[in-house]
């Protein structure tokens, strides 16, 4: 497998009027050319900050230290103009609420046409011709009336499909999809999910699909990473992060979400998030875990490779300090 | 406890700004079921299928359109304010957003404490410590505001004042889906808890299948505002006989990577229809595999297929 990003210790920092909050605490992962990498963790982890730095879209708030390396090169070394260039073309991204991304003061069709020519060397007449190409490609019935539709007539799997079919205008070799079903009802989440992983067999660009739902993660992903509080704590294969979770944080998540096959007895984690104003010091899991131990409130473990291909974050196994 | 009987809420929607037209929403649209002393039934559907408009018509936030609902023999929908002041304290409802349902400019222990001044409880503080207790929160959080605490602990505060007049029957209203998964298991556990201590009724509001499961004893399965199946937890999830229920059945997502390639090859179809503009016959005829002609134009009856299972379909049991 080739690898097409590897994030290396990952460091960003947001100033605030509070103080200095530590979101992304040394993230590191890679993702392989033609994968699926699910990112998964509660609300606040820093996974869509992670998605953020990757298209170096963070607020001038932001510190950011590390390295995101994309086919060989750091893009935080590259200029603002490369990156331009780079955004929208290698790298794509989809929100969650497709909303936000779309213009609502703009026809379908001209936003279409808008992206279409900019990356590509086209007049208005082709671009229009590739669009509907585009909106037939994401399974869109009806694509002339949609191309002349303003957003909000349109639902929101529609409108999910739409940015998709938008997303992959330039050919990218990467799609960041930061949960692009949640906001959808679960018959249209399956549809939109199948829809992205039909295109990238099709196609061939790698996907890193954020999520906070496991079942999501099982079903969609070839990889994941579990995230908490700024940290990766466990990557594996899925099937391997199911069958055999190490991390106490990820065999938590695994026992609390419940299964809509049988009624299974649900085991909480105890305690909540914490700031990241004032994180735990050593392992940011410390206060949670049953396993703790003295060492865990002194040394943030490593990520380290325990078994093949499967690494964890943890004093449990290893994980000597990396800093 | 609960009786609903051909519950009905249309809201009239205006169209047009010259030549006003009014339509009518049908978002509950002849809802009927019975909840048991001390169960938890369930309502669950995509969004907009009319689940919360539902809770809400059953304690009289909104005024049903038509249909009666009884509570304990009491016919709900046939009371005056004044005797429907008296017998709200019995029922309560849990929303959503714990952040929003909760005044931000009180402390905790006004938030508890305002249902039990306006019913001229004694021993306020008291009562208020043990309601604390019972939530698994302390005297510490008494003096706090909602956002000096988690998601967890807002919801957790918004069920010690629903619980604060002894009521019997709860609505959760997706009481735990703005929490995040670790915490919902917190919330999950304390409202089983809480029902085997105090006895309580439960109608619970969710999309989440896997939640349903969990918690339910019986369930409903609502489209466009109409029951399509109501039966046990088990003839529903593990014998589906809407194609509707069988559709929702197969789209969650199952936390089992071994189920991957299998569930692949499932094709979701169609879009849910505008509740303003539903499908002639049976609503879910343009999105159902089995649909046939007499589908288009004829809405099938919610009939009893086996003791306690209903189905709203042409074709239960065949298909
Ligand atoms: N511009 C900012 N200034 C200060 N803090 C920020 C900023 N952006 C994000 N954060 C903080 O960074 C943390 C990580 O946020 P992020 O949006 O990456 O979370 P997430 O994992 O995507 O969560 P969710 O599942 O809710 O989307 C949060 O605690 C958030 O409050
Ligand atoms: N106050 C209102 N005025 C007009 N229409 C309403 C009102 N409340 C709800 N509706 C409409 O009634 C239908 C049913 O809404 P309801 O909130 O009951 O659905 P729900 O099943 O709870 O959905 P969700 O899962 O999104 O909460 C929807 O089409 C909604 O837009
Ligand atoms: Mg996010
Ligand atoms: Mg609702």
């Amino acid at each position: 497998m080739k690898e097409l990003l590897s994030i290396e210790n990952l460091y960003v920092n947001f100033r605030t009027l509070w103080g200095l909050v530590k979101v992304l605490n040394g993230v590191n992962l890679k993702i392989y050319e033609g994968e699926v990498f699910g990112l998964v963790g509660e609300t606040g982890c820093g996974k869509s900050v992670t998605a953020m730095s990757i298209l170096r879209l963070l607020p001038s708030n932001a510190e950011i230290s590390g390295k995101i390396i994309f086919k060989g090169k750091d893009l935080l070394k590259k200029s603002e103009e490369e990156m331009r260039k780079i955004r929208g073309k290698e790298i794509s991204i989809i929100f969650q609420d497709p909303m936000t991304s779309l213009n609502p003061l703009f026809k379908i069709k001209e936003q279409m046409i808008d992206i279409i020519t900019t990356h590509n060397k086209i007049d208005t007449e082709e671009a229009y011709k590739k669009a509907k190409e585009l909106l037939r490609e994401v399974g869109l019935p009806d694509v002339d009336r949609i191309l002349n539709s303003y957003p909000h007539e349109l639902s929101g799997g529609m409108r999910q499909r739409v940015m998709i079919a938008m997303a992959l205008s330039s050919n990218p070799s990467l799609l960041i999809a930061d949960e692009p079903t949640t906001a959808l009802d679960v018959t249209i989440q399956k549809q939109i999910l199948d829809l992205i992983l039909n295109l990238k067999e099709e196609l061939g660009f790698s996907v890193l699909l954020i999520t906070h739902d496991l079942g999501v993660v099982a079903e969609s992903c070839d990889r994941v990473g579990v995230m908490y509080a700024g940290n990766i704590v466990e990557i594996a294969d899925t099937e391997e992060l199911f069958e055999n979770p190490l991390h106490p944080y990820t065999q938590g998540l695994l026992s609390v979400i419940p299964d809509p096959r049988y009624k299974k007895h649900l085991k909480p984690l105890r305690g909540q998030v914490p700031s990241l104003i004032s994180p735990p010091r050593g392992c940011r899991f410390n206060p949670r875990c049953e396993f703790v131990r003295d060492s865990c409130k002194l040394k943030k473990p490593a990520l380290v490779e325990y078994k093949e291909s499967h690494f964890v974050a943890c004093h449990l196994y290893g994980g000597n300090p990396d800093d | 406890m609960i009786k609903v009987e051909h519950l009905k809420k249309y809201f009239p929607i205006t169209k047009g700004f010259i030549r006003k037209k009014t339509l009518y929403l049908k978002a509950v649209d002849d809802v009927s079921f019975i909840i048991n002393d001390g169960e938890t039934f369930a309502l669950v559907g995509e969004s907009g299928s009319g689940k919360s408009t539902t809770g809400r018509t059953i304690l009289r936030l909104y005024e049903p359109t038509d249909g009666k609902v009884f509570f304990n023999d009491i016919e709900i929908t046939a009371l005056s304010e004044e005797e429907l002041k008296k017998i709200k304290p019995k029922m309560q409802m849990i929303y959503q957003d714990p952040y929003s349902s909760l005044n931000p400019r009180m402390t905790v222990f006004d938030i508890i404490a305002e249902p039990l001044k306006e019913y001229n409880y004694k021993n306020i503080e008291d009562r208020v410590l043990e309601l604390l207790e019972s939530v698994g929160l302390s005297e510490e959080h008494a003096s706090k505001y909602p956002d000096e605490l988690s998601g967890g602990q807002c919801q957790r505060v918004a069920i010690a004042r629903a619980l604060a007049l002894e009521p019997e029957f709860l609505v959760l209203d997706e009481p735990t889906s703005a929490l995040d998964v670790s915490v919902q298991a917190q919330v999950l556990n304390l409202l089983e808890k809480i029902q085997k201590e105090k006895k309580l009724t439960y109608l619970f509001i969710s999309h989440d299948l896997g939640l349903v499961r969990y918690l339910s004893n019986r369930v409903g399965v609502m489209y466009l505002g109409k029951i399509v199946e109501l039966g046990t937890i088990e003839q529903v999830f593990d014998n589906p006989l809407h194609p509707y229920t069988r559709m929702l059945l197969q789209s969650i997502p199952v936390p089992d990577p071994k189920q991957k390639s299998k569930r692949r090859r499932i094709v979701i179809k169609g879009e849910i229809p505008s509740p303003l503009n539903p499908p002639a016959g049976c609503p879910f005829h343009t999105r159902c595999p089995y649909a046939q002609e007499i589908c288009k134009r004829k809405e099938p009856l919610l009939i009893e297929v086996k003791e306690g299972h209903l189905v709203r379909c042409h074709f239960a049991g065949e298909i």
